[in-house]
């Protein structure tokens, strides 16, 4: 019993020291979107640090007159992948070859395990208090005489302030995704993620058998997507140390 | 000539579905999990006052797809006496009519004996998957409509 008692100890102890040391501080799960329930994900969709942030970016926009309101955050693996598959086969019906099927739907969706949305980290944004009409992640709602024009101007000038920064900026010199003016990260945690994220064995994460189209998906395309669409990100993003 | 299509209470398709679907078997294998379900729509098809086509509706996701939003058709049956005069066409085209309605599905699927092929394929139903065999009742294929069309 006693001898029990001191394992138990002993691995507590073990556990923390390991935490402290950041060794085990993002998981392959955590990193890929996998084993939910163990995340540390709020019902808001963002990890604790993540969530403080955003309310206290909530509250200073509500006083300059701007209701965040987030359309998405937390995205399971499962979920990303089961929006891969509707869409490969959308597209299969419509007779894409596998080639042109894959390189359609990474022009919006990401590969399951790729998307920054897995993170607990990331958000899209719009302005509750403005009335929903259709689809809301339109760039022209964001610019012009458009909806959420105000907020965008607003983010541009204060997100950063709290720790958030768009991954996906209208810089022309950025490859990978198109300009999402909705879509903020929280870089003090998504940049090291994506450290961590780097180091990861893609190759082999990124095709499991339950993946339509994962033969067409080779360590070239996986080499290439790394460095277009993973890394087609703000330079901010990427600032490792 | 005239048929009616119309939404039923679960009850009202037992004894078709018996007769149809489940004969010689105990009357509560006609008796399926989500038949009470609020958002389950199960509907008939008459001749005059009488029933002689059904179809019931469950919201089910096919496993495929488990995190999107889906229905799956089931125990689709119509009156030998009545067959191969479209009434079969008519309560599918109802239901997805319905069901796009409440606009909060992906897809609708179902699982089918291969020799009703045709009639889904001629109603925008897809063969997902590889053919498959229930016991005594015969090779089946699984078939899915996608509803929503973005990007």
């Amino acid at each position: 019993m006693k001898i029990k008692l001191f394992y138990l100890v002993l691995l507590i102890f073990s556990a923390n020291f390991l935490k402290s040391q950041n060794k085990i501080k993002y998981s392959q799960a955590s990193l890929l979107g996998q084993g939910d329930s163990k995340l540390n994900i709020k019902s808001n969709g963002l990890l604790p640090e993540v969530s403080d942030a955003f309310e206290k970016m909530k509250i200073a926009a509500l006083n300059a007159g701007h209701d965040i309101e987030i359309v998405s955050a937390y995205r399971s693996y499962n979920r990303q992948r089961d929006i891969w598959n509707r869409k490969y086969l959308s597209n299969e019906i419509k007779g894409f070859s596998p080639i042109e099927n894959i390189n359609k739907i990474i022009e919006y969706s990401t590969l399951p395990g790729t998307s920054r949305h897995h993170w607990g980290t990331d958000i899209d944004i719009i302005d509750g208090s403005v009335k929903k009409d259709g689809d809301v992640l339109l760039t022209e709602k964001f610019h012009g005489d458009g909806p959420y024009s105000e907020l965008r101007v607003w983010l541009e000038e204060n997100a950063s302030k709290f720790g958030f920064l768009r991954p996906y900026s209208n810089n022309i010199e950025r490859k990978g995704f198109n300009y999402e003016p909705w879509h903020y990260s929280y870089a003090p945690i998504a940049i090291p993620m994506l450290k961590a994220y780097l180091k990861l064995n893609l190759n082999r994460l990124l095709v499991p058998e339950n993946l339509k189209g994962s033969q067409y998906i080779t360590p070239s395309f996986i080499k290439k997507y790394i460095e277009e669409s993973i890394l087609g990100i703000s330079s901010d993003l990427k600032r490792f140390d | 000539m005239e048929f009616q299509i119309l939404k039923i209470d679960a009850n009202i398709t037992y004894p078709l579905r018996h007769a149809l679907l489940r004969k010689g078997k105990p009357l509560r294998s006609c008796y399926f999990k989500s038949d009470k379900a609020k958002e389950t729509v199960h509907l008939g098809a008459f001749k005059f006052e009488k029933l002689i086509g059904i179809l019931s509706a469950y919201h089910i996701p096919c496993s495929e797809f488990e995190s999107l939003k889906g229905y799956q058709l089931r125990a689709i049956a119509v009156n030998p006496k009545y067959q191969r005069q479209g009434i079969a066409s008519l309560l599918i085209q109802n239901i997805l009519a319905k069901i796009i309605e409440k606009q909060n599905a992906d897809h609708i699927w179902l699982n089918a004996r291969i020799a009703a092929q045709k009639l889904y394929e001629s109603n925008g139903f897809y063969p997902i998957g590889k053919q498959f065999e229930i016991n005594s009742i015969g090779t089946h294929q699984r078939f899915i409509k996608l509803l929503s069309n973005e990007n």
